[in-house]
């Protein structure tokens, strides 16, 4: 009785990491074909939501993929063929363990680190790289993924002949469509942050009227909207919005040794998650050097300090442990924790076709 | 509550290979095939055995003592979970590798979620690391490959296999 069913071997096979499975499509041309099948993509993807990476861009240099885990110690250089050294590249957003990037030439690229294989998207007309931003993420009422182009802050500065517009790509069409003239973002953009996502939404900061408020795309709808933000009751201000336990959240601070991070699962409420005390006697007291990244299983915080390095944060004891000294000279926050998966952006569009790919 | 008595309390089930085995209608409804069983119009509780033809004793005794243990204990604290854990080890460490996969059929047939969750992640922990031969010989698979057709696999995904052991 050696044969095990394919339903049972689904079972056992969604619990293993991406790279094992990556080696197993050696075992025989079905568990290829099952590995590589959307419906058992999805159910991987969906079973390993806490599988994280982090992403942690570099100047001139490719960027680094790290283990969030401060006991694995696993750190290593992502190739791909359109970073070499002295390149600029901008992360944009990332879904699914796809990560959007943009590269100095113009070139628009869908990369899925964890299985090593990308694909390039149309570069949209007059498309002026830094001074736009992309937003990306998943449709699920069309199972599709969207990467919208918006205009950035860096918009305000004219430049002759260029005008801001807001356009769609929608993956399996694969062109840019132009949104209706009276879809504007209220405000300008910051591009200075990667777009994050949750719930078929897409989310950036944007500079607003007296503070920085979170922009909300709604992927469906295909509508901006200002998300309220938390009750202030210090003049804090936002400095990093992002996605903590499956919650929209932001980082809300003033100079004080310590801030406050709060979730919110409507848009709407606001429920404060944790506060955050500053390192202290690092004079890192600059709200906009922290960036959380996501959560261990053991409880701590990954927090990325910047010109310091990736601390484990353990919230019981208030201590931070620092498990990488990688070092972001740049002002662009762009480091991310991104979700290990199987999604292949090769075959896509074949994919997204089939009726099993459901969110 | 107040319920009638019922004049019998348990569930009888008959491996393969060995006596009836009495269950509590509490943990025979976790195995959704006897459950289906029970509710089918011509089961009497006195009187009909349930055969299981697919099963053996030694399997059917393992799933009803995993249950048994895992109901008796779904409290959250800190010791229990370490008990759990326990029992958890030496109930793989029971089964030699055929055994495991023959549980996890028993547990399919018998379609009890829990136990067969808990054997897919044994089984997933035991190949994680292991070589594709090893797998191929775990599940009794035959490579359909072309040498050239493998090769062309493992070149493409190379940085896959880095610090992996081959045997």
């Amino acid at each position: 009785m050696n044969h095990i069913q394919e339903d049972i071997l689904v079972e056992i096979l969604k619990h293993l990491p991406v790279k094992t499975l990556m080696q197993f499509r050696c075992v025989c041309k079905s568990w290829l074909r099952l590995i590589t099948d959307p419906f058992f993509i999805n159910t991987h993807l969906h079973f390993h939501t806490n599988s994280n990476r982090i992403i942690f861009p570099r100047k001139f240099e490719p960027p680094l993929s790290i283990s969030p885990d401060p006991y694995l110690n696993s750190t290593h250089k992502l190739n791909l063929p359109y970073i070499k050294d002295f390149t600029f590249y901008y992360v944009k957003g990332h879904c699914h363990g796809l990560l959007c990037l943009i590269i100095d030439d113009g070139t628009i690229v869908l990369w899925n680190p964890s299985i090593n294989q990308h694909t390039t998207l149309p570069i949209p007309k007059k498309f002026k790289k830094t001074r736009e931003v992309l937003g990306f993420g998943f449709d699920s009422s069309i199972n599709d993924y969207k990467i919208i182009r918006a205009p950035s802050f860096d918009c305000k500065c004219e430049v002759v002949g260029y005008r801001p517009c807001v356009e769609i790509l929608t993956l399996t069409s694969n062109y840019w469509r132009k949104l209706a003239d009276e879809v504007i973002p209220p405000y300008f953009i910051d591009n200075n942050q990667q777009s994050v996502t949750v719930n078929n939404a897409v989310y950036w900061l944007a500079l607003g009227d007296v503070s920085t408020v979170v922009l909300k795309f709604n992927l469906t709808e295909e509508k901006f909207a200002v998300v309220p933000n938390p009750p202030d009751d210090c003049r804090s201000r936002i400095s990093w919005v992002g996605v903590l336990n499956n919650s929209l959240c932001v980082l809300h601070s003033n100079m004080k040794e310590y801030f406050d991070i709060w979730a919110t699962r409507d848009d709407c409420n606001w429920e404060k998650l944790i506060t955050v005390s500053k390192i202290l006697g690092l004079d890192s007291l600059e709200p906009l050097d922290y960036a959380p990244l996501c959560f261990n299983k053991d409880g701590s915080l990954v927090i990325s300090v910047t010109g310091k390095g990736l601390f484990a944060y353990d919230v019981a004891l208030d201590e931070y442990t620092m498990f990488s000294d990688v070092n972001k000279v740049s002002f662009f926050q762009e480091d991310a924790a991104y979700t290990e998966s199987l999604v292949s952006p090769e075959t896509m569009v074949i994919n997204l076709n089939t009726p099993n790919f459901i969110d | 509550m107040a319920k009638t008595p019922e004049p019998k309390r348990t569930i009888s089930l008959k491996p393969c290979d060995g006596d009836v085995i009495e269950v509590s209608p509490m943990i025979a409804k976790q195995m959704q095939t006897i459950q289906s069983f029970i509710e089918d119009d011509s089961f009497i509780a006195t009187t009909t055995i349930i055969p299981l033809p697919n099963v053996t004793a030694f399997q059917l005794s393992k799933i009803i003592d995993y249950l048994n243990y895992h109901s008796n204990s779904k409290a959250v604290a800190d010791n229990v979970k370490e008990s759990t854990k326990k029992f958890d080890e030496e109930f793989l460490k029971e089964l030699e590798h055929d055994k495991l996969k023959e549980l996890l059929h028993a547990a399919n047939y018998l379609n009890v979620k829990e136990v067969l969750d808990f054997l897919c992640q044994a089984v997933a922990d035991l190949i994680q690391d292991k070589s594709v031969k090893f797998v191929r010989k775990f599940f009794g698979v035959v490579n359909d490959y072309s040498v050239e057709e493998e090769e062309d696999i493992r070149r493409t995904h190379a940085w896959a296999f880095e610090g992996v052991e081959e045997d």
